[in-house]
């Protein structure tokens, strides 16, 4: 489904990522764990389109997409729900969800009335300013307008931050199912219990690097060694 | 005094609306882009310059002026791609230079083109409505009128489009305007080619009342700048009504204070406008982290 392939990636004379490679498999939702400042969401932007890759492909499908524009990458669905939600604060629920089906055109009736009955809370607040909702609330929003853009594969980048734990749960709920309608998994993220509810196969991502991987629950579960790299 | 009120105030409305409308352009290119356009005032004048060509020629006073808008939304687009998409990456300061520069070579070419001496359009709406209260001129009426029209039909376009649509996106949230797929070039030329529009047209309006020469356009984008400050930069109620104050309260200080006040007052205003509310009326205080 996804396969990097040896990337760097960086900022000026900062290299973020280093000869990173992880396969990615639509049918085993997948987590990358690291800590702040690991490169958690350098990876995400460059997998959108946002940052280039200094070396390294970037393998989508079996189709190099390395040197795609962010546009064409949302096209051929691969889409991501950034870091703080970033919905459209001045803008009303609904407007937020039909700028999620952008690239596809005005949304059908039926498009919208399946993001809303996953999410009930974004019917109930259709015509409210996205701003003006609560962060799990927001979060919602987020994974709604991503649904609107169809992925194939749906890039979550810490989309636990600044949320109860509650939240929390909503969330890897809403991601399970998404997951269960075929859409490939990439969850990245610092919070275990999320990445446990949600992901079958994991990566640990260290300054740049991806150091370990293997089965989610392997890893995740009473791994002294995999606890101690995450610093809790 | 007094009874010259309801003149003064019709007098400043049509001033005001001049402003509104130079303002519109720059407060939307800054408010969706970030881009300080300086180069503004030049469309402006460019504007006037071609629907003086344009009626020269022996066309419409009309076709020529909506011949240069047209023009001009083309040029507008260019002025982006020579002046600011290189500079991308680059900080506030270097799009200023880069937009000073630009200002100074479009005034260069109209110089080598027309010269420096003004030239002035016919009147195409030449006379006087007379009310009981105020009398204005159908040139003024026709400013104002424009000024509402380009207000009601960028609101549309902004609202009621799916061109609008990725141009609020984009205006929120640049980041996250690019996940949902919008094309950052296309919004950046729609924004240009609409904030070009407004600067073309108050040029060639305001060149049939006035003379039309090469650096006609820095004074309206100093002002323009004034009425961003008052309205809250980057909104476009705000640069409708910082216009209209400011066209008020520049006649009504000329009327009952000095003449050789006016443009002062627009800077005083300006200062104070800054001391007491910055982010202006209708903008938003940030706090930079």
């Amino acid at each position: 489904m996804l396969e990097i392939r040896d990337i760097d990636v960086g900022y000026g004379g900062l290299r973020v990522l280093q000869e990173f490679s992880i396969r990615i498999a639509r049918e085993r939702p997948a987590a990358v764990l690291g800590t702040n400042g690991a490169g958690k969401t350098t990876l995400c932007r460059t997998l959108s389109g946002l940052l280039p890759v200094r070396r390294g492909q970037i393998l989508f499908d079996g189709e190099d997409v390395t040197a795609l524009g962010s546009a064409e990458r949302v096209r051929r669905g691969i889409v991501q729900v950034p870091e703080g939600r970033q919905v459209f604060p001045e803008m009303s629920v609904l407007d937020n969800l039909r700028l999620g089906a952008f690239v596809h055109g005005e949304p059908s009736r039926e498009e919208i009335a399946e993001v809303h009955a996953l999410f009930p809370i974004l019917a109930e607040r259709s015509r409210q300013n996205a701003g003006l909702l609560s962060g799990g609330e927001q979060q919602m929003l987020a994974l709604g307008r991503a649904l609107m853009t169809r992925p194939r594969l749906l890039i979550l980048d810490e989309p636990s931050q600044g949320l109860a734990p509650k939240a929390v749960d909503q969330v890897g709920e809403a991601v399970r199912r998404i997951a269960a309608r075929g859409v490939a998994i990439l969850l990245v993220e610092q919070n275990l219990a999320l990445a446990e509810m949600v992901a079958e196969h994991a990566f640990i991502l260290e300054t740049g690097r991806c150091v370990r991987d293997g089965p989610a629950a392997e890893l995740l579960s009473g791994d002294a060694l995999a606890k101690s790299y995450l610093g809790i | 005094m007094l009874e010259l009120l309801p003149q003064q105030l019709a007098n400043g409305l049509a001033l005001g609306s001049t402003y509104a409308l130079v303002a519109m352009g720059l407060t939307l290119i800054f408010g969706v882009l970030l881009i300080p356009n300086f180069a503004h005032g030049e469309l402006y004048m460019l504007g006037g310059f071609l629907t003086y060509a344009g009626v020269t020629a022996g066309l419409d006073f009309w076709l020529a002026a909506v011949l240069a808008t047209v023009l001009v939304m083309g040029l507008g687009v260019l002025v982006d791609r020579i002046t600011f998409k290189p500079l991308e990456q680059a900080s506030g300061l270097s799009l200023m230079i880069s937009a000073l520069a630009m200002s100074i070579v479009l005034q260069q070419i109209a110089t080598i083109t027309w010269g420096t001496e003004p030239r002035t359009i016919p009147n195409p709406v030449p006379g006087i409505l007379r009310t009981p209260f105020a009398s204005l001129t159908y040139h003024k009426l026709l400013i104002i009128a424009v000024m509402v029209l380009g207000a009601v039909g960028l609101w549309a376009i902004l609202n009621r489009t799916r061109l609008g649509l990725s141009i609020r996106a984009v205006s929120q949230n640049r980041d996250a305007a690019l996940l949902m797929g919008i094309e950052m070039w296309k919004v950046r030329a729609a924004t240009f080619a609409i904030g070009a529009a407004f600067g073309a047209l108050a040029g060639a309006l305001l060149g049939a009342a006035f003379p039309i020469y090469p650096t006609m356009g820095v004074i309206p984008v100093l002002k323009a700048l004034v009425v961003l400050v008052l309205g809250g930069i980057g909104s476009i109620p705000g640069a409708i009504l910082g216009g209209l104050l400011l066209g008020v309260a520049e006649v009504l200080i000329a009327g009952y204070i000095s003449s050789e006040l006016q443009d002062i007052g627009a800077f005083v205003i300006l200062v104070a406008m800054l001391l007491v509310r910055p982010q202006g009326l209708f903008g938003r205080a940030q706090i930079e982290r």
